[in-house]
């Protein structure tokens, strides 16, 4: 009885988590550049109660085991890379990357990490960085009278100065791409982090072979389908109840032998 | 009178196991891949020796539902068959192609074991895609093929966890049915059907409240012929 209510219980466990990762999905709706995660389960090991060739009284040798599963486990929760809807903006730093590739990002302790969120912005002292202020690899400085910023699709970046018509290039923004995207880790603040699963990054440009193009003034929007996170939500809910629903009945009947005895 | 106490327990522990295969069942409710198990009870001996009930498990391998993922290796079969993987512990048959790929580019399961291929463990690159027979096309050129066997004896199949069945080592596979297809993008889920598992619970509960209705009646029966017929007055 005790093995119904665990499996039932383990149940219920991997239908919170589905709802909890559900639930951060809808959260980023809106998020720049967010990638919906889904989730994987498993069931458990299984307990044998009589192996296959065991003998009966009657002489007879059983001819499959009888097995009993302990439940399910979620295993991965690995992210969807499709693409993200474009936004227009018309802002000049934001850019959106249509097709494969992260920007690369150098965090203060010295780790380049990964995004699709391209919002960027101008530091102080000209340089293009993220809005939490962290530097866009390859580093790109815009010079102090810059008028305008052109950034073509193939991701090199050319200004327009005070004083002069001539456009010059100033920088050639480079993209990375991973073998296995859905093995980066997620920290937070719309990065990743590379992972042993992920794979080393296979840096590039823009619009070379494999990689996307970096479109301006766009944002890639994200990924998250609403009506299918909302059916998701009533299947696991779902899920959720009927698991409940076998704890019950097997309390019952742990409640029936209980009352066997007078 | 003891025999009867016998046939009542005997009664409740199948009905004990019959409910613990159910709440896995529901437990994988939303297990990719899963197969539901049904229990089988028949009985051994005949009523006038002492009881014996043979439990038996079997899979029910009918098709699950495709649900689109948009995750380029979840790979979903449509039709029998069996993806084959390799991890630590020995090679397995799998309906569960939630797949992803390692840091080297090998095809493996969220459990790190490999997905095989006529050819061994396959490799992919970017731009590597799978068709409907499980070709693996790079460039438009076929350069392995997914392994997928059949068993038409399926008792032969046993649960082994984590997703996984096995077939005994001696087992030789069937030809695969021309209709069995590899759908990329595309997850099976679980056969678990809860209305029908619903009614089963409910069917084992009201058995198990037969059994012991029964055992009970059987002490009361036996008690008065202890406390009253055997009454010295």
């Amino acid at each position: 009885m005790n093995r119904a209510m665990h499996a039932a219980a383990t149940g219920m466990n991997a239908q919170q988590l589905y709802i909890d990762t559900i639930a951060n999905n809808l959260a980023n709706v809106n998020t720049t550049g967010y990638k919906r995660s889904k989730v994987e389960f498993q069931d458990l090991l299984y307990e044998t109660i009589r192996p296959a060739g065991s003998v009966t009284t009657a002489g007879v040798e059983t001819p499959v085991q009888l097995q009993v599963g302990c439940g399910t486990r979620p295993v991965a929760t690995p992210r969807i890379f499709t693409q993200g809807d474009l936004t227009n903006t018309g802002n000049a730093l934001d850019l959106a990357i249509q097709g494969d590739g992260f920007f690369q990002i150098l965090r203060p302790d010295g780790v380049t990490v990964y995004t699709r969120d391209g919002s960027f912005k101008v530091s102080a002292d000209g340089k293009i960085v993220t809005a939490a202020g962290y530097v866009v690899q390859p580093e790109i400085t815009l010079p102090a009278e810059t008028q305008g910023v052109q950034v073509g699709r193939d991701g090199t970046v050319t200004v327009t100065v005070a004083g002069s018509t001539e456009p010059y290039e100033v920088g050639q923004l480079e993209l990375a791409r991973f073998i296995n995207p859905g093995g980066l880790k997620s920290i937070g603040d719309n990065l990743y982090e590379m992972t042993v699963a992920s794979g080393e990054p296979i840096p590039g440009t823009p619009q070379s072979e494999g990689f996307g193009e970096v479109l301006q003034g766009y944002l890639e929007a994200s990924n998250v389908e609403v009506v299918e996170e909302m059916v998701s939500m009533i299947v696991a809910q779902r899920a959720y109840e009927i698991n409940s629903k076998a704890i019950r009945t097997a309390d019952d009947m742990l409640g029936i032998v209980t009352n066997l005895k007078r | 009178m003891i025999k009867g106490f016998e046939h009542s327990t005997e009664g409740m522990n199948a009905t004990v196991v019959l409910q613990d295969i159910i709440a896995n069942n529901l437990a994988n409710v939303g297990t990719t891949g899963f197969k539901s198990g049904k229990l089988f009870i028949s009985l051994l001996e005949q009523a006038d020796n002492p009881p014996e009930l043979q439990e038996r498990e079997a899979l029910d391998l009918t098709q699950g539902a495709l649900k689109k993922t948009d995750y380029p290796w979840d790979l979903a079969l449509e039709g029998p068959g069996f993806f084959v993987v390799q991890s630590d512990q020995g090679t397995f048959l799998t309906r569960n192609g939630a797949f992803s790929l390692d840091g080297d580019g090998y095809l493996v399961t969220h459990d790190g074991a490999f997905v095989l291929g006529e050819r061994g463990k396959i490799q992919v690159a970017p731009g590597v895609s799978i068709g409907e027979k499980g070709e693996v096309v790079k460039d438009g050129v076929e350069v392995d093929r997914l392994r997928i066997v059949y068993f038409g004896q399926t008792h032969l199949i046993e649960r082994h966890g984590q997703g996984f069945l096995a077939v005994p080592a001696e087992a030789v596979p069937d030809e695969l049915p021309a209709e069995t297809r590899v759908r990329q993008g595309y997850l099976e889920q679980s056969n678990v059907d809860p209305l029908r598992e619903m009614v089963a619970m409910m069917y084992a509960f009201r058995l198990f409240e037969a059994d012991a209705k029964a055992l009970k009646s059987q002490d009361e029966t036996l008690g008065r012929a202890v406390n009253e017929v055997a009454q010295v007055r």
